[in-house]
């Protein structure tokens, strides 16, 4: 046994006891399988001596005196124990023998959220994307309810949306180029081989394997031997975006002869979600081979995708939802007796890592990583060439604007999809019989990305107390991006002119208009981007003081490449070809110091001060034309500092953080379908708007507080506060392109008027308190009760604009406007506080080597359906009398759409593993 | 126990793997919906021709067809039947719906009037069609003859509604039958005379006809703009034997692309408007790939299509080369070079204040372009900011009272002046380029140079000199002069239309903004005198502090009276001297507004009577104000004695008794027409700070002249 004691343990624990030849107190951890749990803390009471489990799971105290002790054993994903013993006066070894940790149960009640189909939609905007948070548990009460209990109604931790969070595979990040935002699809469904990151650091902390961001780093590897050698299988059933999960799991373990090899498969499934007309199908398949060569060398290959196929549900207005209920959806209508959902998201983007482990040295590892990711994710929508919108929420047809009663409104509250065929089927041929285009289609916009992917990642130990790592990375994106036909709804083809404007060509050096299923329409074009990037970083350990520090440096370069030339004249030399370079420099620094004032009690400051260079995304402003770049853009400045006080008893964990975060320079880009008209006509229509605000400062500052008290060994008491003001602090210019009006700069808009308003998104203020009962018979009950307060919605730059009450001949103010009027169609529409309720429970059992465990997690008991999940504002191009008499308006025709919580749902989860 | 074990395993196994395998979810495939016989029916009920429910429109009165009492019997309705002759596909044709009463050689054609848009969707062109009438109503609009609906809400005896969109389809049902084809019916433009109206509806074909040559190189119609294009027929002593006119609308999806520009077959929809007894026989184009008119040479003799500008065997120009040309010579001179000019439009007449001209830059400098068109900013080769390429030769330059300007000749070639609109074609041509920002030329007033005449020019931290402080940017309708000031003192004469959308002086006109700020304009010259020219009121948008430091702020106004009631308030006195005529109001002659008026003609030339007539105001208390003053706007018609205005701090109650102060007020002196309202000004009161302040108005005339003076907008302003 000593024999395979690590080098660790001998060295820095041995002599020790040689030295003073006091007891020696040891046990070995492990899990409820009997394998030995590696890097477990172990925490002494009243005592600064912590150690750590080594690699077989065994631990010791090397200088304790006779008396009575207490130690806590605790490690990410299981269940701490806590346990008692004295130490009598001569007793050289005591032995604790072995200590078992449970997993922790349950987490897989915040995975199901990343599913929600709202997300999909291009209308969704910034606010509605899951936080990494939900990955995994993390390591303090605060990560794990701000993650699980507060997660689950769309709370971020700081106000940090998914943008600035970081995940990796194997030193490969997962943010997608075009809007440095992590798309889970990629790994929807994988929960069994996803559930323990390898690293998980919060916020600002350095990570090792990379720079990061300002919202935490999750590092997975998917190495095969990493994961414990046994098969799991795992169901499902729940009432939130499908209605089954199955999954499955082996793991061989490495064999002898060096192999190991993992393999996950699982479908979600259902179509009879809380929401109407939503359902979804998604698989997922993960396999990964390693071969060990000697102990100092070996390869790995992953591959994994999940083929996702899902229905989305429409935001409404308030308008709506009170004709219709909260589980409407207009994006269906009936068709061969289904509910056929218009909105359709395929997403497939498999991944492929080859990963080759290396130890140099002694201390020394180095680990290179090249991946490819390819694939195609669409969404569909329905389209209409010189027709109305056949959206059956569109405005002209509520209730309010007086065309059609509450009962008209809901006869036709589904889409007709009859009449759309019929009115294809009508027109297929003109008056002289010539072949015509469709009416109405289904299009998706596709998005094609090729990632290549090279990393590489070295780290030493410079000394026993001193940890060297540095990362390079490099990426190469293309992604391929056009609209195409799905659907032609019994046309014979469909014309690829833009009613929007005098039905120009989209594709203009093509002298046929004519596009049929599977052709491209309306807009095809190229994002390219090359992406460098060196970080180092090191961990130096004192007795009192923990120092890490993390540099990097990184430069990018992206540009367009247009495969349609358009057909409006004044785009003609913007649209197709290839656009200039854009490139950019990052630099960053990081640092975390830690100050031990004992064992149990620490004080801890991180601070980061980087740029971040902007996303294709925000580089330009509608590529799906032009090749103009936003005005404006640049790198963001980002400066974020917290300093933390830490307890880590065995009654009372408790965490105490302040944090200042500013942001400058960014450019905020907001893309959604609104009702445009282009100042002279009539009618509006349907069209998608691109805003941009360039030049956005904000701060984000508040108090974080999380504790976990153990008002028994087996009842704890766990409680958050999160008080936050996230805010901008500057007035910020803006600039839009639809299809209608085309460019319209700063010139037009001017600047927004938004200093003061408040980032959407989250809520800037959550509580949440909960009590945890674990039954030594591997049973537990749990339940929160979670406050959600200053929730506010997502606002339209342009709405902010004096360009809404100003006369543009004048350039002052129209007649009539006060400040009480502009303050009524410009005010940021804050949400009422919500109160939610969650529980939870679940067993496990264990049957010789095979353990089964049941779990049920319900969230909002109480079903509140006032809460906003998200939202947006309708941005229209209105002048000051429309804006200010649809304010005015009891239901104003234009109000903001937005997503409720879907109320009472519940996730039931059972397994089998052996 | 290890049996049970294996039990368990293999019922999961079973139950995941059958999960997976079978979970039936939508595969979002779907077959196409059988439609036969889908929201289509053919009606049995009682069919009234065509020229019966016209014919019940009698009288100029609507005629409301009765409900439908007996819903469930369908043989008792009444039903127009005939084929949807238009087509909505393209918003050229707009909530109307046009049948006629057959497919081929129609005998009577229809307009229908419905609230609903993309109506082919349902109804596409060749559809038969049921008309219920039962509901319905026949009227008139512009004396066309149409069904539509009769709400009350109408606004005359003889008009109909659109037939709202949620009743449309209770009304109109397509025949299950397929649709077929329509052929026009042949007309020519002679024959659009009242004995064929009965053809309003109708699909028709003209042969051989062209658009006029104003509307070469033009689009169908500028955008949101429906706009009137004329087409003739035949040729005589240089003009077509017959026109008519194409209605277009800016709404189309054609609407931007140019107008054919040959000889050919048009084809659209028949109908006609009247006003008076001015009838318009006009067409509808329902698509316009319809027309094929592309055969040259055309009747007006023109040999081949003249919208492309091919630079490539002209000389390229500037701006100072053309000026040139007019140097050292008040004459006119012709251009006879093969050349052309391009250059940016960095002026129009958006707002009226340019009036059919418009300014164009090169980096040579700028220049005017006069042309015999109005809302030439509708033209897509004169927006703003365009480059516009111009064919020069036979154009001509002359230096206009010193500045130098593009035109033509007219009057039989004995004056300068504008380009007429039938001969634009042959000389602006679109770049087809996009909008560029208008950069101004930064100069200060002692900078200016007559190289910058025609520039758009920005001055910065002007300011209105103290005397136009309180007035308009314009006394009445005519051109009028303010003068901008910089700091040192110098300058310059700011020239505005009362044309101009922010000129006049009521209603909207625009009092000048009393700060300080940067002035954008075109520099122009009059006979050595600098002039600048606005194109919108931000050009002048002066909000910072004077030059001297001081923030001006209107007075605010104590007391006004704009007459409105018609007839005084007991706030003024009206005194009659002599003569029989006295104060009155009117709101004749001078739109709807009342206004205080005196005439001292008694009716007809000679006839002056001899009159002095007071109007006097209340007394306004300028007790405790440290600034005061007084204005009103007047209208003068007819020579006669001037106007004068007074104050007085103590009105005996007899004028001739009493202490008059006479105020030095600006008053109209344009004796020869109504309309033209001139204002005071801010005329000063500060004499009368601290006491009561009356005003009035003394108006005298003689037997040898007696004019007409018209007093409005009255304010005593103190502060």
């Amino acid at each position: 046994m000593i024999k395979k004691l690590s080098l660790i343990s001998l060295f820095t624990l041995m002599p020790a006891s040689f030295y003073f030849a006091q007891t020696t107190v040891y046990a070995y951890v492990k899990d409820q399988d009997g394998k030995p749990l590696e890097k477990a803390e172990v925490d002494l009471a009243q005592s600064s001596d912590d150690v750590t489990a080594d690699k077989i799971g065994y631990f010791q105290f090397v200088d304790l005196k006779p008396g009575h002790y207490l130690i806590t054993v605790a490690k990410p994903n299981f269940e701490s124990k806590i346990l008692e013993f004295d130490v009598a006066a001569n007793e050289k070894r005591k032995d604790l023998g072995v200590i078992t940790l449970n997993y922790t149960l349950g987490s897989d009640a915040g995975v199901i959220v990343i599913d929600d189909s709202a997300s999909d939609s291009e209308d969704g905007g910034s606010s509605m994307q899951p936080t990494v948070g939900l990955l995994s548990s993390g390591r303090d009460a605060f990560q794990n309810v701000s993650a699980f209990e507060l997660g689950a109604y769309w709370f971020r931790p700081r106000g940090v949306d998914n943008r600035f969070e970081d995940v990796l595979f194997n030193g490969v990040s997962m943010s997608k180029n075009d809007d440095g935002r992590i798309d889970f699809n990629n790994w929807g469904g994988m929960n069994d081989v996803t559930r323990y990151p390898y690293e998980n650091v919060d916020n600002i902390t350095p990570s090792e394997y990379t720079f990061g961001n300002l919202g935490g780093v999750v590092y997975y590897n998917t190495r095969a031997s990493s994961y414990r050698k046994q098969t799991s299988l795992a169901y499902s059933f729940t009432n939130r975006s499908y209605l089954h999960r199955a999954m499955a799991t082996y793991s061989s373990g490495l064999t002898k002869n060096g192999w190991a090899v993992t393999v996950s498969a699982s479908r979600r499934w259902g179509d009879r979600a809380i929401i109407d007309g939503v359902y979804q199908d998604a698989y997922a398949y993960f396999a990964s081979i390693e071969k060990k060569f000697t102990d100092r060398h070996s390869i790995n290959l992953t591959a994994f995708g999940s083929p996702t196929y899902r229905a989305s549900n429409a935001p409404n207005t308030q308008e709506v939802y009170d004709l219709m209920g909260k589980n409407y959806n207009s994006y269906w209508g009936w068709q061969d007796g289904e509910k056929r959902n218009s909105r359709i998201r395929n997403v497939f983007e498999p991944m492929f890592i080859l990963t080759d482990y290396l130890k140099v040295g002694k201390n020394s590892n180095w680990t290179n990583t090249v991946s490819y990711q390819f694939g195609s994710d669409a969404r569909s929508r329905l389209d209409w060439f010189h027709a109305p919108d056949p959206n059956p929420t569109y405005y002209r047809k509520l209730p309010s604007y007086g065309l059609l009663s509450a009962d008209e409104f809901r006869q036709q509250s589904q889409i007709d999809w009859n009449s759309l065929y019929n009115a294809n089927r009508l027109n297929l041929v003109d008056g002289d019989g010539k072949a015509r285009g469709a009416v109405y289609t289904i299009v998706e916009d596709v998005n094609k990305d090729k990632t290549f992917n090279f990393s590489s990642h070295f780290d030493t130990r410079l000394k026993d107390n001193w940890k060297l790592n540095v990362n390079f990375n490099y990426q190469n994106l293309k992604s391929d991006n056009f609209r195409r036909v799905k659907d032609l709804l019994g046309a014979n083809f469909a014309n690829n002119l833009n009613a929007f404007n005098g039905d120009a060509k989209y594709d203009a050096d093509n002298g046929n208009t004519e596009v049929r299923e599977g052709d491209r329409t309306q807009y095809s074009y190229e994002l390219t981007r090359n992406h460098y990037s060196l970080n180092i970083s090191s961990e130096i350990d004192f007795n009192k003081w923990n120092v890490v520090a993390s540099v990097f440096s990184s430069y990018s370069e992206a540009y367009r490449e247009g495969n349609f030339r358009s057909g409006i004249a004044r785009f003609r030399d913007n649209s197709k070809g290839k656009s200039s370079v854009y490139d950019a420099l990052d630099a960053g620094v990081k640092g975390k110091i830690t100050y031990k004032i004992n064992g149990k009690n620490f004080i801890v400051y991180n601070g980061a001060f980087f740029s971040l260079a902007p996303t294709l995304n925000e580089i330009y402003i509608n590529p799906r034309m032009v090749d103009y770049q936003t005005p404006g853009v640049g790198n963001q400045m980002i400066n974020s500092n917290d300093l933390s006080y830490v307890m880590r008893g065995q009654i009372l964990k408790l965490r105490l953080s302040g944090y200042l975060t500013t942001i400058q320079n960014a450019t905020e880009i907001s893309r959604y379908y609104a009702d445009v008209n282009d100042g002279t006509l009539g009618n509006s229509f349907s069209t998608l708007v691109n805003e941009a605000m360039s030049g956005v400062n904000k701060r984000y500052m508040g108090l974080e507080l999380g504790f976990d008290v153990k008002i028994t060994p087996t009842l704890n008491a766990v409680g958050v506060a999160s008080v936050g003001e996230y805010k901008y602090t500057n007035n910020p210019e803006v600039s839009t392109f639809d299809d209608l009006n085309g460019f319209r700069g700063t010139d037009v808009w001017g600047k927004a008027n938004v200093k003061g308003y408040k980032v959407a998104g989250t809520p800037q203020k959550a509580f949440s308190f909960g009590l945890k009962y674990n039954s030594p018979k591997y049973w537990w009950v749990g339940a929160s009760a979670n406050y959600l307060m200053d929730q506010y919605l997502d606002f339209s730059a342009l709405n902010k604009t004096p360009y809404m009450y100003t006369d543009p001949q004048t350039n002052d103010p129209f007649a009539g406007v006060t400040p009480e009027l502009i303050e009524l169609i410009t005010k940021q529409k804050k949400f009422d506080n919500q109160f939610m309720l969650n529980a939870n429970a679940g067993k496990s059992f264990q049957f010789g080597k095979y353990r089964m465990g049941i779990s049920v997690s319900v969230n909002n008991i109480l079903n509140n359906r006032n809460y906003v999940t998200g939202g947006f504002e309708q941005g229209r191009n209105v002048n000051f009398s429309d804006a200010l008499a649809d304010a005015q308006r009891e239901t104003p025709y234009f109000g903001p759409k937005l997503w409720y919580d879907r109320g009472i749902t519940f996730f039931t989860n059972v397994y089998l593993r052996f | 126990m290890k049996k049970y074990n294996s039990i368990l395993k293999y019922i999961f196994i079973t139950a995941a793997s059958l999960f997976i395998t079978t979970g039936c979810v939508h595969d979002d495939k779907y077959d196409q919906p059988n439609l036969d016989g889908y929201d289509c029916a053919d009606k049995n009920g009682i069919v009234m021709p065509f020229a019966d429910v016209k014919a019940k429109f009698q009288n100029n009165v609507t005629y409301a067809f009765p409900e439908d009492t007996t819903p469930n019997n369908e043989a008792d309705d009444l039903y127009l039947v005939g084929y949807v002759s238009s087509t909505d596909e393209t918003g050229n044709i707009y909530k109307t719906i046009y049948v006629q009463d057959a497919l081929e050689n129609p005998t009577q054609g229809f307009t229908v009037s419905v609230d609903a848009v993309s109506t082919y969707t349902k109804y596409p062109q060749g559809s038969k069609v049921y008309i219920k009438l039962n509901g319905l109503a026949v009227g008139a609009y512009g004396s066309l003859v149409q069904l539509g609906v009769k709400t009350g809400a109408e606004t005359s005896a003889s008009s109909v509604s659109r037939i709202p969109e949620k009743l449309v389809g209770k009304h109109i049902f397509r025949s299950c039958a397929p649709k077929g084809k329509i052929v026009p019916k042949i007309m020519k433009l002679a024959d659009m005379v009242p004995a064929n109206d009965q053809y309003f509806g109708c699909l028709i074909q003209v042969n051989d006809v062209e658009f006029d040559a104003r509307a070469l190189c033009t689009t169908y119609a500028p955008n949101g703009v429906t706009v009137d294009k004329t087409i003739g027929e035949g040729w005589a002593a240089g003009k077509y034997a017959k026109t008519a006119v194409v209605r277009n609308s800016g709404f189309a999806a054609f609407a931007g692309q140019l107008l054919p520009s040959g000889n050919g077959k048009f084809v659209g929809i028949y109908s006609k408007f009247q006003s008076g007894n001015t009838t318009t026989y006009q067409l509808y184009v329902n698509k316009s790939e319809d027309l094929d008119m592309k055969k040259f040479p055309r009747l007006d003799g023109l040999t081949e299509g003249p919208c492309d500008f091919n630079p490539g065997s002209l000389t390229a120009k500037t701006v100072a080369d053309v000026k040139q040309l007019a140097a050292g010579t008040t004459n006119w001179v012709q251009i006879t070079s093969d050349s052309y000019l391009k250059a940016q439009v960095v002026a129009n007449d958006e707002t009226g204040n340019l009036y059919k001209y418009v300014y164009v830059e090169d980096a040579t400098g700028g220049i005017r372009i006069n042309m015999n068109k109005t809302n030439l900013y509708l033209d897509s080769r004169f927006r703003l900011g365009k480059d516009v390429n111009i064919k020069l030769k036979n154009l001509y330059v002359r230096s206009v009272n010193g500045e130098v300007q593009l035109g033509s000749l007219f009057s039989n070639n004995t004056q300068f002046g504008q380009i007429e609109e039938v001969d634009m074609y042959k000389y602006f041509f679109d770049s087809n380029t996009a909008s560029r920002p208008v950069v101004p030329t930064e100069k200060t007033i002692s900078q200016l140079t007559t190289g910058d005449v025609g520039r758009w020019i920005k001055i910065k931290d002007l300011q209105f000199v103290d005397g136009d402080l309180g007035r308009t940017l314009t006394d009445g309708n005519a051109v009028t002069s303010r003068t901008l000031q910089d700091c040192s003192g110098n300058t310059v004469i700011l020239r505005t239309s009362g044309q101009a959308s922010f000129g006049g002086i009521k209603p909207g006109g625009y009092e000048v903004k009393g700060g300080k700020g940067d002035a954008y304009a075109i520099l122009s010259i009059y006979n050595g005198t600098y002039q600048l020219w606005i194109t919108k009121l931000a050009n002048i948008d002066f909000d910072a502090p004077r030059c001297d430091g001081s923030v001006y702020t209107p007075i605010p106004v104590v007391y006004s009276d704009d007459f409105a009631a018609g007839g005084f308030s007991s706030d003024w006195t009206v005194k009659n001297v002599t003569g029989p005529q006295v104060w009155q109001t009117s709101n004749q002659g001078n739109g709807q507004n009342y206004y205080a008026m005196m005439n001292g003609n008694a009716g007809g030339a000679g006839n002056n009577i001899v009159n002095e007539d007071w109007l006097i105001s209340k007394a306004v208390s300028l007790v405790g104000k440290t600034k005061a003053a007084v204005s009103f706007s007047t209208d003068v018609r007819y020579a006669g004695n001037a106007l004068q205005v007074y104050a007085t701090d103590n009105y005996t109650g007899d004028p001739a008794t009493t202490t008059w102060t006479l105020l030095p007020a600006t008053l109209d002196t344009n004796a020869n027409a109504f309309g033209d309202w001139v204002g005071s000004g801010n005329v000063n009161l500060s004499a009368f700070l601290g006491k009561n302040v009356r005003i009035a108005f003394k108006y005298t005339s003689t037997t040898a002249a007696a004019a007409t003076w018209e007093v409005d907008d009255f304010k005593i302003k103190a502060q």
